[in-house]
């Protein structure tokens, strides 16, 4: 399945990828993307869907069982040396900087990209700037907290960046006013050309940084698309959410209200925009038989897409616990 | 070039590190010391014995040390390795365009560089005690312990991405230095060991750079003894480069 990338040269072209660790289980099976330049492009999925096994591929760090990966037309399975120029990388690990100060990092880093000595010091300073981290500047990284660290590996990633930027869950344990910030710079690195592939498992921040994604599952991608052609797919771009009552039984939906879950005491279902006042009037019924204590309908968003790809079973982060630290300004 | 430059970029970072590790900077320059200071009392009746033709025993003892200082030196580098290899900074090298080669040889050098500051650091300690300094041979000998810093680190950080884990290196490191110091007469020359023992030497790659540098240090340049050593330590340099990187390219594929 190849989405659409608009009128934008491909940068990154994935065909019919297919790798396995353990003969006969695959965790890449049959992907195919691509990528146009200046855009961001996000990688949903589960834990374990098999994001982490197809970077690992782009980057050059494991070799696919079959299938193709180029990088402005260059075969990167047979040149991996040009995949590691091509592409900054910000792992989601931790980055491992202790006896350096921030700068010297950020400024080691854009050196071996082969960025010159004034080039990457103007850049550093500039990023550090951007995000508010000037204080930290010359602190060694050993005093820094997660989210510091978090910070100084994405500025190592951005500093000289290459045609293919890949955040792997670039915002983990950072405050929510430097995430609003990261999220700027993302968008600078666009501006000067990049394409942002963007891996995360957090719906929320991926339904407003990128602008296509795809969701991978069991190692396929399972959907595709910008985030509005993945929320209004078949007409579906409504959503109704019921709080069951405790020891009411769950009610019987109607037929117009489709791919329902159920977690725990909350129902969701899509729905037309057609079939609001129906279903309006069908909930509202229930509250008054006190089968459900409360109900909303609203715009579909892409955790219920998700939530619909990828089944209940699977750990999302946009929990409510998230999404009250998105309502606080993250 | 580009080798050139990343090695250039990721030594001075090597380099500049140490700095920041004022403990074993402080280690690096008082264990030769302390060796010089509690050895050369207890050498000083053999003056004049075997083993010892000089009035000053520091002539013989203090060339023994800079070998010593040499093996230790690149021998530990693998700790690094382990330690770089657990905190994820191997891992994080494999994603940068960076050459391997320099990847590779930049915290060995580094160590070069730092085992001659701590070398002239003790020469300078050891001339008012008595100890004569031949500047030509002694640079000729810098360059000889370098190469063999190259041999030792190269070795060194193979077995560390091989074991990957402390303990089993530090047990393979330790056991091969045991048996390779002994023979090489680094604290004691060899000339007052049994025949046997003498033989065994002959095996031993540091015992040709200890005999080397004892030569040197007495201002001996052209020698047949020197050559050899230059001879064993080259040939040392291109096996064990030659497999150190072959493992490190597969481990920062």
């Amino acid at each position: 399945m190849v989405a659409e990338y608009g009128t934008r040269d491909i940068v990154l072209n994935i065909n019919n990828l297919y790798k396995s660790y353990i003969k006969g289980k695959l965790v890449n099976d049959n992907i195919s993307l691509a990528l146009g330049t200046g855009e961001i492009f996000g990688l949903l999925g589960p834990n374990g869907a098999g994001k982490t096994t197809l970077v690992s591929q782009i980057i050059g760090l494991a070799k696919p069982d079959s299938g193709s990966i180029t990088i402005d037309g260059v075969d990167i399975i047979a040149k991996p040396g040009y995949a590691r120029q091509a592409c900054s990388f910000q792992a989601q690990t931790q980055v491992p900087i202790n006896g350096l100060t921030a700068v010297q990092a950020i400024e080691l880093v854009g050196r071996v990209r082969g960025g010159d000595t004034k080039t990457v010091r103007t850049r550093a300073k500039e990023l550090l700037h951007n995000l508010e981290m000037e204080e930290w500047t010359t602190k060694p990284a050993e005093t820094f907290s997660g989210g510091m660290r978090r910070l100084v590996a994405f500025c190592m990633a951005a500093v000289m960046p290459g045609r293919i930027v890949i955040l792997d869950e670039p915002t983990n344990d950072i405050d929510p006013l430097r995430r609003r910030l990261l999220w700027q710079e993302v968008r600078t690195l666009v501006a000067m050309d990049s394409t942002v592939l963007l891996v995360t498992h957090n719906v929320l921040e991926a339904e407003r940084a990128v602008d296509r994604l795809a969701i991978i599952d069991k190692g396929k991608v399972v959907s595709m698309g910008t985030p509005a052609s993945l929320k209004g797919n078949g007409g579906l771009n409504m959503r109704i959410e019921l709080t069951i009552e405790p020891r009411a039984n769950t009610p019987t939906v109607p037929d117009y209200v489709l791919n329902t879950t159920v977690t725990g005491r909350r129902l969701i279902g899509r729905l037309r925009e057609s079939d609001i006042t129906p279903a309006v009037h069908w909930a509202r019924n229930l509250k008054e038989k006190d089968v459900i204590e409360e109900y909303s309908v609203g715009p579909a968003s892409l955790e219920d897409v998700y939530l619909n790809v990828v089944g209940q079973g699977n750990t999302l982060v946009s929990t409510e616990k998230e999404a009250d630290r998105e309502r606080i300004g993250a | 070039m580009k080798v050139l430059r990343d090695f250039i970029l990721l030594f001075k970072r090597e380099f500049i590190h140490a700095l920041r590790m004022p403990t074993w900077l402080a280690v690096g320059i008082s264990t030769p010391l302390l060796y010089l200071a509690l050895y050369t009392p207890l050498l000083q009746k053999l003056a004049g014995g075997p083993g010892f033709p000089s009035s000053n025993v520091l002539d013989v003892f203090l060339p023994g040390m800079l070998g010593y200082l040499a093996f230790m030196s690149g021998s530990t580098e693998g700790y690094g390795t382990i330690f770089t290899l657990k905190d994820g900074q191997i891992e994080r090298l494999r994603v940068t365009p960076a050459s391997r080669y320099a990847l590779l040889l930049s915290p060995i050098l580094s160590d070069v560089a730092w085992m001659w500051i701590f070398i002239s650091i003790l020469v300078a300690v050891a001339i008012p005690f008595g100890f004569h300094a031949h500047i030509t041979g002694l640079l000729v000998s810098l360059v000889l312990l370098a190469l063999l810093v190259v041999v030792t680190g190269a070795f060194s950080v193979t077995v560390a991405l091989l074991t990957k884990e402390i303990a089993t290196f530090a047990s393979i490191v330790s056991g091969i230095s045991l048996p390779v110091l002994l023979l090489s007469g680094v604290l004691l020359p060899l000339s007052m060991a049994p025949t046997w023992m003498r033989i065994i030497a002959h095996f031993n790659p540091l015992y040709y750079v200890v005999n080397a540098d004892r030569i040197l240090s007495a201002g001996t340049i052209w020698n047949s003894t020197v050559g050899l050593a230059f001879l064993v330590t080259g040939g040392l340099v291109l096996a064990t480069l030659l497999w150190a990187t072959r493992v490190y390219k597969k481990a920062v594929a």
